[in-house]
């Protein structure tokens, strides 16, 4: 679901005329359609902001919202009706930026007055290239409602001491048009985009020989992920056949895939791990449990016995007494075997 | 290499200044009342440093020498470090300025003459109340000769510290530009140190810098000419094969200076303080840190494991000690 804002109806009259949306009874200048909205929010940030508010409220899922519409141009270098993907927008005196766009190198401004002569369009061209009146009060409202946003403007004019607010009226259906078009070509490549679905991690979602819970999921998924950018292969290089092979329940095997997954991308804590159980084990097996700080930051650790009788007591207080101290300490300090 | 210059009103006629713009000459100069106005004032993404990078040129207001934090260089004698800039042109993945200001822009100060003043009061001062040594480091907010041809201050830096043997001035830099020193002549007092790490990892993080090579030939030149040479394996981001390209770096460097003859080689791994982290986030999504065995501390610093951050420290310090480094000169950079 998209939500196209525009500041003015003359900037969104074609897509009003072409798109199927519906106003809305107790909200003006919101149209509300299945796969598209369109929103006027007027000028300036305090009324863009809050007309968008409003109008995200009114939207039962939360849309992607474009910012489209006309502005000026600080840089006579960037040509007249030319279109733009903004890739950073401030505000006039307002510290906070918002980034939307990565691969662009055009920045806006948003100006808190609406004529702007050459000395505050010097001030303003420090900053970006493009002036509006009302992005960044979109784009904060987006950022405080989680919702994704992005800004996409037609240059229709350079800033200059000259009066053209009425020439840019006159020409609002032309500008409106060519939004349009740049809008539809947007919607075609994605469209083509969406064929490829990414299918990564569904391979053991879906295999018998593995139980996974919803945590483990997320799991499986982080780990993959990282091992697949860290040595550069793909989830199928991974090999699944030596846990299928095992006699072990789906559960168990799920169990050992991940602690093997997690080995192959921690070889370094694996190793401590490994060290700190091999000081360890003896009393393991005689029921004792050893917890140590999952990052290996503190020098400490906690120790608990279930114990039933005098005997096991004595037994477990010598095997205590066999733990080496120092040699825990030498794992602290790195002395380890890599 | 500058989108715009902005060049604070008084200081047009500064020498310095001059020097700056005229290398410049295809930048347009805006003149303004003071670089406070505008650096900084928004917050402009650091990546934008790649296409739209601007210099402000200013004297340098406030403090102008600032202690310099625990674990800078050799203990036991006082440490500042004085700010000849803000930002860097380098763009190295772990660097701190990612976090730091709130813009990429470069800043370059030009009252030298009161931060020499500055350095001449406090290096008397310390005179008047210890034998000892005192250290002032250039490049805590920027690489300190990456534009110093540019620049064109450090025969002012040489001059006073060639009054003061007392007192040591440190040089840290990334660069192999080393045009402007060569043409001093050398002083004990003055180090000029080199940040090294593996060729592989300066090609994966260092973007924009020297690659190891070019480094090492500054390093031979400047060694050749005299002048004493200090080194920093820091920050060294793990890798399975640590030990060998540790090694094999080390003995590149020990060809062309016996590692007994450098001052100093500090040691550090690599650290994130939790804003830095989230900006090397954004900025480099991709990067292999986030698929590494950081963690988080109790500090909120994220880091190796200790074990690992001391195995790798240990580690490093003694192949440098194997191959010839004073023990007493190799100095570990850990918080614990």
């Amino acid at each position: 679901m998209k939500l196209l804002v525009f500041a003015h109806r003359g900037e969104a009259q074609t897509f009003l005329k072409y798109l199927d949306v519906k106003s809305v009874k107790d909200m003006n200048d919101l149209y509300i359609g299945d796969e598209v909205s369109v929103l006027l929010c007027g000028e300036g940030i305090l009324q863009a902001s809050c007309k968008l508010s409003f109008a995200l409220g009114k939207l039962a899922n939360r849309p992607e919202v474009i910012n489209m519409g006309i502005c000026g141009a600080l840089d006579q270098d960037v040509a007249l009706n030319s279109i733009h993907h903004i890739r950073t927008i401030y505000a006039e005196d307002e510290f906070k930026s918002f980034s939307s766009e990565q691969h662009t190198k055009i920045d806006l401004i948003t100006a808190k007055k609406r004529a702007l002569n050459l000395d505050d369009s010097k001030k303003l061209s420090i900053i970006s290239q493009l002036v509006d009146r009302e992005a960044w009060g979109l784009a904060h409202t987006c950022k405080e409602l989680g919702a994704s946003f992005k800004a996409i403007k037609l240059v229709s004019d350079h800033i200059t001491d000259a009066e053209v607010c009425k020439m840019i009226k006159d020409q609002s259906e032309v500008f409106s048009d060519m939004l349009f078009e740049h809008y539809q070509e947007l919607v075609t490549k994605s469209e083509e985009g969406e064929g490829a679905e990414d299918i990564e991690y569904m391979e053991i979602f879906s295999n018998k020989d593995f139980y996974l819970t919803v945590s483990q999921k997320r799991q499986y998924k982080n780990l993959i992920k990282a091992i697949i950018t860290k040595e550069g292969i793909t989830e199928k290089q991974i090999e699944l056949s030596e846990f299928t092979s095992l006699d072990k329940t789906p559960k168990e095997r799920t169990k050992l895939l991940l602690s093997s997954l997690n080995r192959r991308l921690f070889p370094f804590k694996t190793k401590i791990q490994d060290r700190l159980e091999s000081l360890t084990n003896e009393m393991k097996f005689n029921g004792a449990d050893f917890k140590f700080d999952k990052n290996f930051e503190k020098v400490s650790f906690n120790f608990s016995a279930h114990i039933d009788s005098e005997k096991a007591k004595d037994h477990m207080s010598e095997l205590l007494k066999k733990f080496s101290w120092s040699d825990f300490e030498k794992v602290m300090k790195g002395e380890l075997d890599v | 290499m500058f989108n715009k210059i902005f060049i604070e009103k008084d200081i047009i006629e500064n020498q310095f200044a001059k020097r700056i713009t005229d290398s410049f000459k295809k930048s347009t100069i805006i003149e303004i009342d003071n670089y406070y106005d505008f650096f900084g004032k928004v917050k402009k993404p650091y990546l934008q440093k790649r296409d739209n990078l601007n210099l402000f040129i200013a004297n340098k207001k406030g403090a102008l020498l600032k202690e310099a934090p625990d674990a800078y260089g050799l203990s036991g004698e006082p440490h500042f470090y004085y700010v000849h800039a803000y930002n860097c042109i380098y763009e190295c993945s772990y660097c701190y300025l990612q976090g730091y200001f709130n813009s990429p822009d470069l800043v370059l100060f030009v009252n030298h003459e009161e931060i020499l003043k500055a350095i001449e009061e406090e290096i008397v001062k310390h005179t008047k109340s210890s034998d000892k040594g005192i250290w002032f480091h250039a490049g805590e907010f920027s690489d300190s000769l990456a534009l110093s041809h540019i620049t064109g201050e450090l025969p002012l830096y040489f001059d006073l510290f060639k009054k003061h043997l007392n007192a040591y001035l440190e040089l840290r830099t990334k660069s192999a530009n080393i045009k402007e020193i060569e043409k001093i002549a050398p002083s004990p007092n003055i180090v000029t140190s080199f940040s090294l790490s593996p060729d592989e990892r300066i090609k994966a993080h260092d973007y924009k810098t020297p690659g190891l090579r070019a480094r090492l030939k500054a390093i031979e030149k400047l060694h050749n000419l005299g002048h004493p040479i200090g080194i920093h394996l820091d920050p060294i981001i793990y890798t399975t094969d640590l030990e060998d390209s540790y090694i094999q770096l080390l003995d590149q460097l020990n060809e062309i200076i016996p590692l007994k003859d450098i001052e100093y080689i500090s040691v550090g791994v690599v650290r994130f303080t939790k804003d830095v982290y989230n900006q090397v986030k954004m900025n480099y999504p991709e990067s292999e840190y986030f698929y590494s065995e950081l963690i988080k501390g109790h500090d909120g610093k994220i880091k190796y494991p200790r074990p690992m951050r001391h195995w790798i420290l240990n580690k490093v310090r003694h192949l440098c000690i194997e191959r010839g480094a004073n023990a007493d000169s190799v100095y570990l950079c850990m918080e614990d």
